[in-house]
């Protein structure tokens, strides 16, 4: 019976033998084979390194498959085909009057290049055959793969994260700054299209106060961009409309902190509230187009709280007019001019009219320079109803209090990353009297310098020394001041963030 | 007695001032003033569906433009909000461009997220709903292209503004040109449907005359089959697969973000090693970076290329860019 087994084994010994025969002498021809078309390549491919050590290694211990076969023939094809011989036959192509000023070898089928061509129009033809009448909006055939797959963006909303940190520094005593570093904003957005008439956007925001952070909706609104060939409307909580910088979030600004009279006039942040909005565009002349925006809100408060307000009589209503002249293709202006009137209180009646004038002169050249001047001026008059005395029985005029002011800036993009801007502020409050009842001198004046590192749209570093003058000749204790304060602002965005409006 | 007699005085006179402001808003202030507001704005407007005499059709940029004006001809009027020489990827929006859109029978945009920085806003603000996505007036021109340059992994913000559908530059070939004339001669089928046979005839002649750029650029390009150039940014990769170049080095690291120093010297090595000779760059982008990796190259060249329509003053036509595009390679590689 060992016979057998012996014969067998025998038979299988010889089998193996001549299949090691067979590999060497595939591996012998396939080590020259690469090794040609390596040299020719002249390239340091990592396909063709690992195939062929693949092949030394797999062709110690497997016989050869039909995959080194076809491997084999392929690289042959290959190799016939750098020396101008496909099939064994000299190609018909004028492949010598190729000119290569490099190692590139130009692939053979490229010379077929014209019936490639007829193949792609015919193909082309087709296609567009299925989709004659159609919107684009679905595909009315199968197309080819490689065309762009947008359904995967499909019933999606535009998300967003920002984070804005602020530091602020200053050696005064008392101290003017916070003297730390704080995420002082992070803020978290979404938008989308609601349905056929809506687009809708909710923003919420955490806010540091005093240590504390508070989360708050700083905008949750639904827009009808279409309600009319001219007008949109706007309704629910935003950002009102008002000024330029107003309706811009404290991440998205030009310097680090608000400008002295948006912090006095307009609340540090912005002014926000809910209500709604309506936006009329409309042509005189085609140099100038122009925004008219009218806007109803509760009115309950003024600015930035915690609280549901006081019920009020009227509502806050304002309207702003923006004009955009044309300059040229690589400019962007915008003058503006707006009214507001607010019940400051229900009982007394009193109320205050604020109005502002806004301007802002862009210019770039493409992303590699640009400057920014922008500038905004408003005046506040609270205006008081007669006040009874109670003595004479005649009513007396309650002064009304008026406060005014600006700033202008400019942010130079000097090179592409990088930007220096500087801001005045100035901010005066007219009628401010002393004890004895003396107008009182008083202003408040500040220089800022910054510069900005910015890598991308994303984020951004900014450094930024402000020189503060601080007048204020109706008390008797320091009247004048000067003190500077050092900021260093670092600011990201994660996700979509949606472009603003011009 | 008299105190009567005067309260009613007084009650005739509060009725009749009453009355008076009735009247007055009736007049100033009916019932249906909001309706009234909106039907008078609506009024005001040219009517959408009714046609003008030409076609207005608004595109983003100039190849669009010409397209558009090769197909239209004299049936539309069509305005680009770029220029040539304007990057398509980086526009300061500004309100005419909104004024245009409004009155706008069509638009039309590259697509593949070139765009997106800028388009989606205006379109939504212009307040014409003809000219929203889905709509008869909303062309996007990349529909039915062969796109190349799609990401082979997950994109995130860390590889610059890659964008995640592919190249959008695609308009520098012009058998994807034919296809772009098509998508705007379906559109026009639908916004100005008794035109269509005009339309039609327009496209097949366009249709002819890239076919025959095609086939003598290729004839003349065939000598050059092979070569390598680099480039600045990732924009000639559909015009070398056309005409069998390679086009695969870019001088910037990252799309939209400056080349750090050590990527340079990269770049450098490998044109050195490859013997390229040759950087394309267009008007739109920063030459210094090309101007760099060219002075320590021996023997490069840096070529500045109208890849749009108009972004060259010499580059008038579609015709024109790619003719003088692949001739200033040629030229180059002589």
């Amino acid at each position: 019976m060992y016979k057998h087994y012996l014969s067998a084994l025998f038979i299988l010994l010889c089998f193996h033998t001549s299949n090691l025969a067979e590999n060497l002498e595939f591996q012998k021809k396939s080590d020259t084979t690469f090794a040609n078309t390596e040299s020719k390549r002249n390239t340091n491919s990592p396909n063709y390194k690992s195939m062929y050590e693949t092949n030394i290694l797999k062709n110690l211990f497997v016989s050869p498959s039909d995959y080194y076969r076809d491997e084999w023939e392929r690289v042959s094809q290959l190799d016939a085909s750098e020396n101008g011989n496909v099939n064994g036959e000299q190609s018909k192509n004028p492949s010598n009057e190729i000119k290569t000023s490099n190692d590139y070898k130009y692939d053979e089928s490229d010379l077929d290049w014209e019936s490639q061509l007829l193949d792609e129009l015919s193909k082309q033809e087709k296609q567009q055959s299925k989709f004659e009448n159609s919107r684009n909006i679905a595909s009315p055939t199968q197309v080819n793969p490689l065309t762009a797959d947008r359904s995967v963006q499909n019933l999606m909303m535009d998300m967003s994260a920002s984070v804005d940190m602020v530091g602020q520094w200053d050696n005064n005593k008392p101290q003017t700054t916070s003297n730390s570093l704080d995420v002082r904003e992070a803020e978290f957005g979404f938008f989308g299209a609601i349905d056929q008439f809506g687009r809708g956007s909710l923003i919420v925001a955490a806010h540091n106060e005093g240590g504390r952070y508070f989360f708050e909706i700083h905008e949750a609104n639904i827009i009808f961009p279409f309600i009319s060939k001219y007008v949109n409307l706007k309704l629910g909580r935003f950002f009102l409309d008002v000024g330029r910088l107003n309706r811009i979030h404290r991440h998205d600004w030009n310097f680090t902190m608000a400008p002295i009279v948006h912090q006095r006039l307009m609340d540090a942040e912005a002014v926000e509230d809910t209500g709604a909005e309506a936006s009329i565009l409309f042509q005189f002349w085609n140099f100038m187009t122009t925004e008219l925006v009218l806007g109803v809100t509760n009115g309950r408060y003024w600015g930035h709280t915690h609280t549901a307000g006081v019920n009020k009589n009227n509502p806050m209503m304002y309207a702003h007019l923006k004009n955009f002249v044309y300059l040229g293709n690589n400019w962007g202006t915008q003058f503006g001019a707006t009214v507001m009137r607010y019940e400051i209180d229900p009982v007394t009646k009193s109320y205050r009219m604020q109005y502002g004038l806004d301007s802002v002169v862009r210019w770039n050249q493409s992303m590699l320079k640009s400057f920014i001047l922008m500038s905004e001026l408003w005046y506040r008059e609270n205006r008081y109803p007669d006040e009874l005395d109670p003595t004479t029985f005649r009513n007396n005029p309650i002064p009304m209090e008026t406060f005014w002011g600006y700033y202008i800036m400019l942010d130079y993009q000097f090179l592409q990353q990088w930007l220096i801007g500087y801001r005045y502020d100035f901010f005066n409050v007219p009628n401010l009297r002393d004890k004895n009842g003396e107008f009182a001198r008083n202003a408040v004046e500040g220089n800022t310098i910054q510069l900005t590192y910015k890598p991308s749209e994303f984020s951004f570093i900014r450094a930024s020394v402000e020189r503060r003058y601080t007048a204020d000749f109706s008390s008797d204790f320091d009247p004048e001041f000067v003190d500077y304060r050092y900021y260093l602002q670092a600011t990201f965005i994660l996700g979509a963030h949606p472009a603003h409006k011009y | 007695m008299s105190k009567p007699k005067v309260r009613k005085q007084s009650l005739n006179k509060n009725a009749a001032k009453a009355n008076y402001y009735k009247i007055l808003n009736k007049i100033f202030f009916p019932k249906s003033f909001f309706a009234f507001v909106i039907i008078f704005l609506n009024l005001t407007l040219p009517a959408n569906s009714v046609l003008a005499d030409k076609v207005k059709i608004v595109v983003t940029t100039t190849d669009l433009k010409y397209l558009a004006e090769q197909i239209g001809a004299e049936k539309v009027e069509v305005e680009s909000m770029i220029r040539g020489f304007d990057d398509p990827h980086f526009v300061m929006t500004r309100p005419d461009f909104l004024i245009k859109m409004n009155k706008a029978d069509m638009f039309c945009m590259i697509g593949l997220d070139l765009e997106i920085g800028w388009v989606p806003l205006l379109l939504e603000q212009s307040r014409n709903i003809s000219i929203q996505k889905g709509q008869n007036g909303y062309c996007d021109a990349s529909i039915g292209i062969n796109i190349l340059g799609k990401p082979n992994v997950a994109v995130d913000r860390s590889m610059g503004d890659l964008h995640i559908y592919g190249n959008p530059h695609y308009w520098l070939d012009p058998v994807n040109m034919i296809q772009m004339g098509f998508n705007i001669l379906n559109n026009l089928r639908l916004v100005d449907p008794e035109n269509e046979a005009y339309y039609k005839n327009n496209f097949l002649k366009f249709k002819d005359k890239m076919t025959q750029l095609v086939r003598s650029e290729m004839k003349n390009m065939q000598a050059h089959f092979g070569l390598k150039v680099a480039v600045f940014h990732q924009e000639f990769v559909y015009l070398a697969s056309r005409f069998k170049f390679n086009a695969n080095l870019s001088i910037e690291e990252r799309p939209g973000i400056p080349p750090s120093s050590r990527y340079l010297e990269n770049v450098i090595k490998t044109m050195n090693s490859q013997n390229i000779k040759i950087i394309l760059i267009s008007p739109v982008n920063n030459p210094k970076y090309a101007e760099y990796v060219a002075s320590k190259v021996k023997g490069a060249k840096v070529l500045v290329m109208p890849t749009s329509v108009g972004a060259l003053p010499e580059a008038n036509t579609y015709e024109d860019c790619i003719q003088i595009i692949l001739r200033k390679i040629r030229e180059a590689n002589n």
